[in-house]
């Protein structure tokens, strides 16, 4: 695959991840690291071989955060933060690269293909509708609706830097901060 | 344009947030549950404080208790009983339910030739007023069932073991997995339930935690991923 590789194609590259993470998870699939890393290398793979461009700049970290603090913003409001034990380092790298491929692969890669073929809208739609999808085997059908905002969301971010870092550090932020709530 | 996408995506997540039931979380991987807590720690177990016991008043209708949910509050729960509305029944007078259970040691109690994994998990049913409290038998709408968490999800597949008192022998009930380390069965009736094992050697039991493998291979894929985007970017400064 090359730059011009065909959004058809990662979607199925995509479809076969989730299928994959599934797989291997099985009943436990939202907390198997396993399948959560195995899902990360798959989508790393994909990403690699299709291209897209990392910025990583002052902008897109304040861009960032400030999608971070508004994806958080209920959970803080309503939590009752309550000490959490166990390790929060090992955890804390798997959730990073977990969600740091999704951003790469969905904001990245696969909204490049889009936008070429379909312009930004279309991408940002498609991305967000991918994101939901790959959660639904996770949490089932009663998140989708969060899903797909927080996809929309992360999608406003990236179609407004240029740039999946953005997304990427807003998703591993909100992911992180998840641990004190 | 952009702005109104940021608007637009703004405008869905609060929506999308009144859909939420309680504080949404939105992706990753699972907590790690903290380690086990046993009543009586085994040698080598790490040092925790006491387990805790799940205890819910539901409300009643009829002679029949509502939906509920009882935990205990560790990170993940050890137990949890929960049950469809008319899984549980007593007279027709009976205002609510008492659904209670509190963790004991297993002491030298098991199955032959195996072991008892973490605490025995004595199940109380009672009624206010006091009477007789039955548990329906489990249909494709009613049913009640008990959550036991495993010490570790290391060992393979646990046996379910209940006893209505501790004068009875253990019998077998079947287990379904239905998470990394936690396994349910259909309740029964009010009693001793526990989660066992038939071989004799006994895991780590630390509970908790990733292992080693899990963190040098995400240490790897993350490197793999700073590698590959450091790449794109020496590229992009290229053009």
């Amino acid at each position: 695959m090359t730059r011009t590789a065909p959004g058809a194609l990662l979607i199925a590259g995509f479809a076969l991840a989730v299928a994959l993470r599934v797989a291997i998870g099985g009943v436990a699939v939202a907390d198997s690291v396993a399948a959560g890393l195995t899902f990360a290398a798959v989508l790393a793979l994909l990403t690699f071989a299709a291209g897209t461009n990392c910025r990583l700049g002052r902008r897109s970290v304040a861009w960032g955060v400030g999608g971070a603090a508004v994806l958080l913003l209920p959970a803080l409001l309503l939590a009752h933060p309550a000490p959490r034990e166990g390790m929060f380092l090992p955890w804390a790298l798997v959730v990073t690269v977990v969600a740091t491929a999704e951003e790469a692969f969905l904001r990245g890669a696969l909204f490049d293909a889009l936008t070429r073929r379909f312009g930004e809208t279309a991408a940002l739609v498609v991305t967000a509708l991918c994101f939901a999808g790959l959660h639904l085997p996770l949490y089932g059908w009663h998140a989708m609706p969060l899903d797909l905002a927080v996809g929309l969301w992360l999608g406003a971010l990236r179609r407004t830097t240029g740039t999946w870092t953005a997304p990427a550090i807003a998703h591993g932020l909100a992911d992180l901060v998840a641990w004190w709530l | 344009m952009s702005r109104r996408a940021l608007a637009a995506a703004a405008l869905a997540l609060g929506l999308a947030w009144l859909t939420a039931p309680g504080v949404p979380l939105y992706d990753g991987i699972g907590f790690p549950d903290e380690p086990y807590r046993y009543v009586d720690r085994p040698a080598g177990a790490k040092a925790t404080k006491p387990p805790t016991s799940a205890l819910r008043e539901v409300a009643a209708s009829r002679g029949a208790a509502a939906f509920f949910d009882a935990q205990s509050h560790e990170r993940g729960p050890q137990i949890d009983i929960y049950a469809t509305s008319g899984a549980l029944r007593g007279s027709a007078g009976v205002r609510s339910f008492t659904v209670r259970a509190d963790p004991i040691a297993p002491g030298a109690t098991g199955p032959a030739g195996g072991y008892i994994d973490g605490n025995i998990y004595r199940i109380a049913l009672t009624s206010t007023p006091a009477g007789p409290v039955t548990v329906a038998p489990a249909t494709t709408k009613v049913s009640a069932w008990v959550a036991l968490r495993a010490t570790s999800s290391s060992p393979g597949s646990p046996i379910f073991l209940y006893r209505p008192n501790p004068a009875t022998a253990w019998r077998d009930l079947t287990p379904k997995q239905t998470g990394n380390d936690v396994f349910a069965t259909a309740v029964v009736g009010p009693g001793d339930y526990a989660l066992a094992y038939l071989h004799k050697a006994r895991p780590g039991g630390r509970g908790g935690g990733l292992p080693l493998t899990v963190i040098v291979l995400s240490i790897v894929l993350g490197l793999i991923l700073i590698a590959v985007a450091g790449i794109r970017i020496a590229r992009s400064r290229d053009r």
